[in-house]
């Protein structure tokens, strides 16, 4: 291998042995040729290159000499040139060149010196544009890495390549700032200005102008702008700042126009919070490309996990944070995945919980800011979020703080905070206006003002001050244009930012472009994925005339309205969106599919649309996902399975009418061979999303019909499966067992965990509506554990539930209790379904008589139910305390807690609780409200889950308990008596009524009815002894 | 499929008239054609029409209309009355729309006459009991 270097002194080296140089400048010149250009070419074309200014014939005998005074230099070793009569050269293979290896081509070594040819000086040319690129790709990874001083290393030998590129000045002079020598940089600025002056007799262009101005007010391109008269404002920010960090948690809300200065401000705060040791994630509304769920959250998770102490190994909640990205579990060391929920809002709360979680965690060690900017561009479900976290902070060392512009209105915003605000949650309101004149010329000096020292002009400044109107964006770019040259400020914005991209390099533009298109700021790979070979030197273009900055690792305009102002100028944006939908990160599919959208690539768009649709609907965010698939639809009107998907979702949100139209357009659209998998998964929907005995039982047989040889054994099993729960629960219960069987025929010998769970459910349901309690309790005991061991805690859950209610209809209270304590255990790390266990217990130990463990039940059911967040769950627990208080004999208390469930539209029987309301206040001696609230449980609606029939006795017990309570003994007697006459008529159906009751509650109310079951003979017992004990 | 609507009042609270509108044990008493009537305790009962002993008819009670009706179904001959009650002070406002099969249409006239005479006595008997 021949081994040549060209820079510096010209040597060469075969095998690892120096070789002599001819002595002849031609000769020389010739292997420098030859070197530069690999691989064989045509002797006339070299003859032409070397000896261009003499004949072809002249200059070929020339060309033999030199070839002759190579090989006599250079011997045996000169045979690595390949020579023909017509084609002379060296093989790429055989030989390597220093200057064409970039990890040797480093250094200020000129190429080839001596050699004075044309196709020298064009190689040294384009070798040193080589160096200055690479120099510049080297320093900005130096930067992103936070590598400062190898960034001013790289920065200062591009300089010297080229001394006098301007452009490379400023890039060393940000560089310098970043690194803390600012003496550095001033002297750099000095001595570029000097250069010029010498070399070429003019002053920095107007960019270099400004950014010497920066160095002396303290801004440069990637750091904190200066803030001008917000002196009163972050005074008060971060007085609340130190009572949250003495442990009283606070919310900010910063509000103010457009370009006012918000995020300067908050930038300033983070600064000062972080730099005294507080943790800090900030993240911002992107608007449109933002419509992800959760997007907001997610990254300011991202920042809060990257920096918080690891959980302890038994925390639960890491887990959970994975549904919203599997990376932040696995950073905290939980990889694992969490297991699967079936129902959305389950989703939501178990998601808006783990973050709450990690909020608290990062207050642990040291206080926290979180701060969301441009929250008026937040996703619907962050904003959510946000005010889940907000309610919760008044304990925690942590400042929230929300920036948002006055307009648009932003109404799910204002419900936020205004939520905060009458929680009694201390919420701080800093808004910012308009800046004064001489603030306004404070910015327009630092921008005008060059190294000359010579006085800014007045009159220049009265104009940015007349553009301005207080607002320091503008204020900024019409000192930018006047500084550039511009006889006079903008008129507007627009006009501000076209003058200044007027004026960059191409690829300065393109790349604006492209970020001005992306809609929000790119991270590194993303960047790289533009495939933009230029990226360094336009990034540095770009962001010294104050476009563009880094914060935090990621590219952006220094202000989103300088963002708008650029895009609202493309002329055709589409193709941009196209390189960006490629450049994205792809886990944000609803981003991307909103990119293709705009390029025109529908049916692209449609596909990430359904994923989109699919994430969301895996963090319970229903109406997104339900979006996502209408624009996927739209699309793509043709796609049965995605009609099929977005009919599951209408199902969840509950609009039914939507849920029929999607379940018709997929029918017809679907391939005939795949309709009994179809009506299938119709009858689970109609089990699980709207739980419609009747309906799914219809759909299943449909199912059935539609079985051919050809369809699946999966399939078979799904359809036999679903028909024994619709038989059990709304059908001939004894007929499960049998379809049950028939099912399991076609299982693997290893069947899915799921679907053993769900075929011991529907056992236990068959079971208990034919009144067998003891028998359905005995296979939950079997297969409970398992449930549980297998990951699947909504099954035990569902498992151990179903069974203290069937123990409790057989009467066995204390066997019902042991498995509502299982049930506890099982949920404990799962809040959302604690919930229901601990309603299951809190009734059994009311009905133990055992109140005082019964109301701390209930007292931590509410208290769960509150940190969830849920007003539904909350309404629930309500009720259970307000039953639980009537059976100890708190009568007021329990008259206080059904009414707030009542008022709160809980999901339990109306009718019911209306009566138990009544009692507890003719119990508690107001005959009129009890009154009252007799008459209002009658105009309730009723269906089949409020069991009416046994309200017509409970009804004649209230009204004897009012007549006790007016002391009219006859009517009261006479209602005691129509009471015990109506549930000694159901003495003899106790079982059938128990069963179906069990059941309807079940399907119509979603949960297990332990808190309704109608015991005849108790009841019977209670108004006996009322007679009794009055007589 | 021919309907009719009937409307009455109550000098009776709606409680009372609500409750013999929810048990079906009581249906003797007051509806006219119904002999006797047997509950299985869950809302099913079988009812025996004015003489036939012989011939039970299952029906169902059902309530399940969001808007207050009750909707009392019988599972042999598809009738299918729907009770609304609307409160006014201590007296009750009934108004009742009963649904016949297309195949009993010949009954409506009949059908008609008797839940007139029901909806007498219903409020007669609301109004003695309240």
């Amino acid at each position: 291998m021949l081994r040549l270097r060209l820079l510096g002194a010209l040597t060469a080296e075969i095998d690892g042995r120096p070789v002599t140089m001819p002595s002849s400048e031609r000769a020389r010149a010739l292997i420098g040729w030859l070197a530069l250009h690999p691989g064989c070419h045509a002797r006339n074309t070299v003859a032409a290159r070397l000896w261009p200014d003499a004949p072809q014939a002249a200059a070929r005998a020339s060309l033999r000499t030199s070839v002759w005074a190579v090989r006599q230099a250079w011997g045996p070793a000169a045979d690595v040139i390949v020579s023909s009569r017509l084609e002379i050269g060296i093989p790429a293979g055989r030989m390597w060149v220093d200057v064409l290896d970039d990890t040797a081509a480093a250094g200020d070594e000129a190429l080839l010196p001596g050699i004075d040819d044309e196709w020298a000086d064009e190689a040294r040319a384009a070798h040193v544009e080589r160096r200055r690129q690479s120099l510049a790709e080297a320093a900005a990874e130096a930067e992103k890495d936070g590598r400062w001083d190898d960034a001013v290393r790289f920065a200062r030998e591009r300089c010297r390549l080229d001394p006098l590129d301007e452009t490379a000045h400023r890039a060393l002079l940000d560089r310098l700032t970043a690194a803390g020598d600012k003496a550095g940089a001033v002297r750099a600025a000095r001595d570029f200005t000097e250069v010029l002056r010498s070399e070429l007799g003019v002053r920095p262009a107007p960019a270099t102008r400004a950014a010497h101005a920066r160095l002396r007010t303290g801004t440069t391109a990637d750091r904190r702008p200066a803030l001008f008269g917000r002196g009163p404002q972050l005074q008060r920010l971060t007085s609340v700042w130190r009572t949250a960090a003495d442990g009283a948690g606070q919310v900010v809300v910063l509000s103010g126009e457009a370009g006012i200065g918000k995020t300067s401000l908050l930038a300033e705060a983070v600064h000062r919070v972080s730099t005294g040791g507080g943790r800090t994630a900030v993240a911002a509304g992107t608007g449109a490309v933002g419509e992800t769920p959760f997007a907001l959250w997610l990254e300011l998770a991202r920042q809060l996990v990257a920096t918080v102490v690891p959980p302890p190994r038994g925390a639960g909640w890491p887990v959970e944070l994975s549904r919203l990205s599997p990376e932040l579990g696995a950073r905290l060391g939980h990889p694992e995945a969490p297991p699967a929920v079936t129902a959305p809002e389950l989703e939501r709360l178990r998601v808006f919980e783990s973050v709450l979680r990690l909020v608290e965690w990062s207050c642990v060690d040291r206080p926290a800011l979180i701060a969301v900017d441009d929250a008026h561009r937040a996703d619907r479900v962050s904003l959510r979020l946000t005010a889940h976290v907000g309610r919760r902070l008044t304990q925690l060392p942590l400042l929230l703080v929300v920036a948002r512009r006055d307009r648009p209105a932003r109404p799910e915003l204002d419900a936020v905070l205004a939520d905060l605000a009458g929680r009694s949650v201390p919420v701080t309101e800093i808004h910012l206006g308009p800046v004064s004149d001489a603030e306004v010329a404070a910015i327009a000096a630092s921008l005008l003002v060059d190294d000359t020292a010579a006085p800014v002009d007045d009159a220049v400044v009265r104009k940015v001050i007349t553009a301005a109107e207080g607002n320091p964006l503008l204020a900024v770019e019409s000192a930018r244009v006047l500084a550039a040259g511009g006889a006079g400020p903008p008129p507007n914005l627009r006009t501000a930012v076209r003058a200044t991209c007027g004026l960059l390099p191409a690829d300065a533009q393109t790349l604006i472009n492209l970020l001005a298109a992306a809609g929000r700021p790119l991270a590194s790979a993303e960047l790289d994925g533009l495939g933009m070979p230029g990226l360094g030197l336009a990034e540095e273009a770009a962001s010294a005339d104050g476009l563009l900055v880094r914060r935090d690792g990621r590219l952006g305009f220094r202000h989103e309205l300088l963002r708008e102002a650029v895009y609202a100028d493309l002329p055709n944006p589409a193709p941009l969106h196209d390189r960006i939908a490629v450049a994205l990160d792809h886990r944000d599919r609803a981003e991307v599919a909103h990119h293709l959208s705009l390029a025109g690539r529908d049916e692209q768009a449609a596909g990430e649309w359904a994923a989109a649709a699919a994430y969301a609907r895996s963090v319970g965010a229903l109406t997104e996902a339900a979006e996502f698939l209408t624009r996927a639809v739209d699309r793509t009107p043709g796609a049965g399975d995605l009609w099929l998907e977005l009919e599951e979702i209408r199902a969840w949100l509950g609009q039914h009418a939507e849920m029929e139209v999607a379940w018709e357009r997929a029918l017809a659209l679907l391939d005939p061979a795949d309709i009994a998998p179809v009506w299938c998964r119709r009858g689970r929907q109609l089990r699980t999303v709207v739980c419609h005995p009747e309906a799914s039982l219809r759909a299943y047989r449909r199912a059935e019909a539609f079985l051919t040889d050809a369809s699946s054994a999966a399939t078979r099993a799904d359809v036999l499966i679903g028909l024994a729960w619709g038989e059990a629960v709304a059908g001939d219960p004894a007929a499960a067992d049998d379809l049950l069987a028939a099912a399991e025929a076609f299982l693997p010998p290893q069947p899915d965990p799921e679907v053993r769970a769900d075929i011991v459910e529907i056992r236990m349901q068959g079971l208990i509506r034919q009144g067998r309690f003891a028998e359905s309790a005995a296979i939950a005991e079997a297969a409970g554990p398992d449930a549980a061991r297998r990951g699947l805690p909504g099954r035990a859950y569902a498992l151990w539930l179903n069974a203290a209610c069937a123990l409790a209809c057989a009467g066995d209270y204390d066997g019902a209790l042991a498995f509502a304590d299982r049930a506890v255990a099982t949920t404990e790390p799962v809040p959302v379904l604690l919930l229901g266990s601990l309603a299951a217990r809190a009734h059994i130990l009311a009905r133990l008589e055992r109140h005082t463990e019964a109301a701390d039940t209930t007292r931590r059911q509410r208290s769960l139910a509150e940190r969830l967040d849920s007003p539904a769950l909350a309404a629930t627990a309500a009720h259970d305390a307000g039953l639980v208080a009537l059976a100890a004999g708190d009568h007021a208390e329990a008259a206080a807690r059904l009414g707030e469930a009542l008022d709160a539209r809980a999901a339990v029987s109306r009718p019911s609780a209306g009566l138990f309301r009544a009692e507890a206040l003719a119990l508690a001696g107001d005959a009129r409200a009890a009154a009252a609230q007799l008459r209002a449980a009658m105009l309730e609606p009723v269906g089949r889950a409020d069991q009416p029939w046994a309200l017509v006795p409970r009804i004649a017990w209230v009204q004897g308990l009012i007549a006790r309570v007016r002391d009219d003994r006859v009517l009261a007697r006479r209602r005691f008596e129509e009471a015990a006459a109506g549930w000694r008529s159901m003495l003899d159906a106790v079982s059938e009524i128990t069963a179906e009751g069990y059941t309807a509650a079940l399907v119509d109310l979603g949960r297990p009815p332990v808190a309704g079951l109608v015991e005849p003979r108790r009841e019977l017992e209670r108004v006996e002894n009322a007679m009794t004990s009055w007589r | 499929m021919p309907t009719f609507t009937l409307t009455a009042r109550a000098e009776a609270p709606v409680e009372e008239v609500w409750k013999l509108l929810h048990d079906p044990a009581r249906f003797p008493e007051w509806w006219a054609g119904i002999e006797t009537v047997a509950t299985a305790g869950d809302g099913r009962y079988t009812m025996w029409p004015t003489g036939y002993p012989d011939f039970p008819m299952a029906q169902q009670l059902r309530a399940d209309a969001p808007d207050g009706r009750v909707t009392i179904s019988c599972l042999v001959s598809d009738l299918v009355f729907r009770w609304r009650l609307r409160a006014d002070d201590e007296a009750t406002d009934i108004d009742v729309e009963v649904e016949i099969p297309d195949r009993e249409a010949h009954r409506l006239p009949d059908q008609r006459r008797q839940l007139e005479l029901s909806l007498a006595t219903l409020t007669a008997l609301a109004a003695r009991i309240s």
